[in-house]
């Protein structure tokens, strides 16, 4: 009983990390997918083609990959990475936020052209048109499919172990070679699906009060 | 609108030069000790899951070992802030050339494929290859010549694996490999392999332990001999970091030390230097 508490404080331990990885990685991903579809749809060809160049790179190869190649290409470039941590976060918030402005520009090209329109007639320059029309519905719009993105990151963070991160997944293989039991292995699941409950009801919430214009 | 994909733009513009820039500068001339002793640490880069070498002890919650003492009892002697590292077993040569770590310090056996990647200290501990089998097994397998067409496995990256490739009878066999020592005394438990080539000082560790329930069913094949080996630590190639260090084990051994360091974790038979 006493292991058993043990090993909770270092798994818990461990999970901290997880949920360190996916507050950041939201925090990051979430604004700076809107610059990369602003990017992507933008009238300047040459950015909008670079923008969809790199969409196709980043959702065209494996996170861990880009985990693997944040983390030691600076070091062949001559700056060791310092931190583990901030390669990790750095990996998964240009990820996400990748995956993020390509849901976002679903959404705001399903706003229909008239609501445009409407706004220029009333004399709204573009800005305040996309301020004060266009963004809350493409927010309504885009909370399903943002918030399944959000419990694959959930999920997603136990990747960073393979830099060598000491997420949960880390800490119960760590467990495993002292004092050798398996156990903590299986047991990490239940905080990926206590933390996913949590994430879902807060998600649900976020849904409930985007259901304006019902 | 306008604006914002200027600076766009810029800030790309910025990371590409940025990248460039720093591909110009890796040629100055700064010796390896050098680098370390500007920086002010000593990155130990280790694998947290290695008992009895580097692991996370239940009761501190803190990562314990062997090798962790001593790396901090030679950073004392060197007289510079270690750092200990924990990084992925099967890329730590890449952690060393890309400068995330400084020192390969976990159980690192000295093989001739290393040494063209890394330099090698003196040689600080004694380790063998040995063959573990399920008890059900023991009168099957005694022999290597017993052991031809077993399915057989080792971890990924490690010596084992050359030990295999390099013994006449096992060198055919269907060959599995895994991370984790533990998993693959567990395959072996639970009877998916038939035998597995690892590490004597971690085998030994694992099955003194009582928890895990693997120590009543498997056991070390006695008097097959595989390579025996030597652990080392690993600096980049062409260091002189070797060299501090071969020094400061040297005056560890002097003081005593490191008898003291390999008697706390049940070692002191293994110890070479």
């Amino acid at each position: 009983m006493e292991q058993f508490f043990d090993v909770t404080i270092i798994l818990l331990q461990g999970f901290w990390t997880n949920i360190l990885i996916f507050a950041l990685t939201l925090l990051i991903s979430i604004p700076l997918g809107l610059v990369v579809t602003f990017g992507s749809m933008s009238k300047f060809k040459p950015l909008a083609y670079l923008s969809k160049i790199l969409v196709w790179i980043v959702r065209g190869t494996p996170l861990m990959l880009q985990i693997f190649i944040i983390y030691y290409i600076p070091g062949f470039l001559g700056i060791p990475a310092s931190s583990q941590l901030t390669s990790v976060i750095i990996a998964f918030a240009v990820n996400y936020a990748f995956y993020f402005s390509e849901i976002y520009r679903g959404g705001i090209e399903g706003v229909p052209k008239g609501q445009y329109e409407a706004g220029m007639v009333l004399g709204m320059t573009k800005p305040q048109i996309f301020k004060n029309i266009i963004l809350l519905q493409v927010a309504k719009k885009i909370v399903p499919s943002m918030s399944n993105e959000v419990i694959t990151l959930v999920k997603d963070t136990s990747l960073a172990s393979v830099i060598g991160l000491t997420e949960i997944i880390k800490s119960s293989t760590q467990l495993m070679s002292s004092p050798g039991i398996l156990y903590p292995l299986f047991y990490s699941g239940i905080f990926f699906l206590v933390f996913n409950g949590i994430v879902t009801l807060g998600l649900n919430k976020i849904e409930k009060k985007f259901s304006y214009y019902n | 609108m306008k604006k914002s994909v200027i600076s766009f733009v810029l800030v790309i513009g910025m990371v590409f030069t940025m990248a460039l820039g720093m591909t110009g500068c890796g040629g100055e001339e700064v010796s390896d000790w050098d680098y370390i002793v500007e920086k002010g640490t000593l990155i130990v880069g280790y694998d947290n899951a290695f008992a009895p070498m580097g692991f996370v002890d239940l009761e501190t919650k803190k990562d314990v070992g062997f090798d962790l003492d001593l790396a901090m009892a030679v950073g004392e002697k060197l007289g510079i802030e270690i750092v200990l590292k924990p990084i992925t077993w099967t890329t730590k040569e890449l952690e060393l050339k890309s400068k995330t770590i400084d020192l390969i310090w976990n159980g690192y056996t000295i093989t001739p494929e290393r040494e063209n990647m890394v330099d090698f200290t003196i040689p600080y501990m004694q380790n063998q290859q040995v063959v573990v089998i399920n008890k059900k097994n023991a009168e099957k397998y005694t022999t290597f010549e017993s052991m031809k067409g077993a399915k057989t496995m080792a971890q990924a990256g490690s010596t084992a694996m050359g030990a295999i490739a390099s013994n006449e009878f096992m060198k055919d066999n269907d060959l599995k490999t895994l991370d984790q020592n533990p998993l693959i005394l567990k395959e072996l438990q639970f009877g998916y392999v038939d035998v597995a080539v690892m590490d004597y000082v971690v085998v030994n560790y694992l099955l003194a332990q009582t928890e895990n329930g693997i120590a009543e069913d498997l056991m070390i094949v006695e008097g097959l001999e595989l390579a025996s080996e030597e652990y080392g630590i690993g600096a980049r190639k062409d260091s002189d970091t070797t060299e501090k260090i071969n020094e400061a084990l040297l005056e560890l051994k002097e003081d005593g030390t490191l008898a003291e360091i390999a008697k706390k974790w049940g070692l002191e038979d293994l110890c070479l230097v």
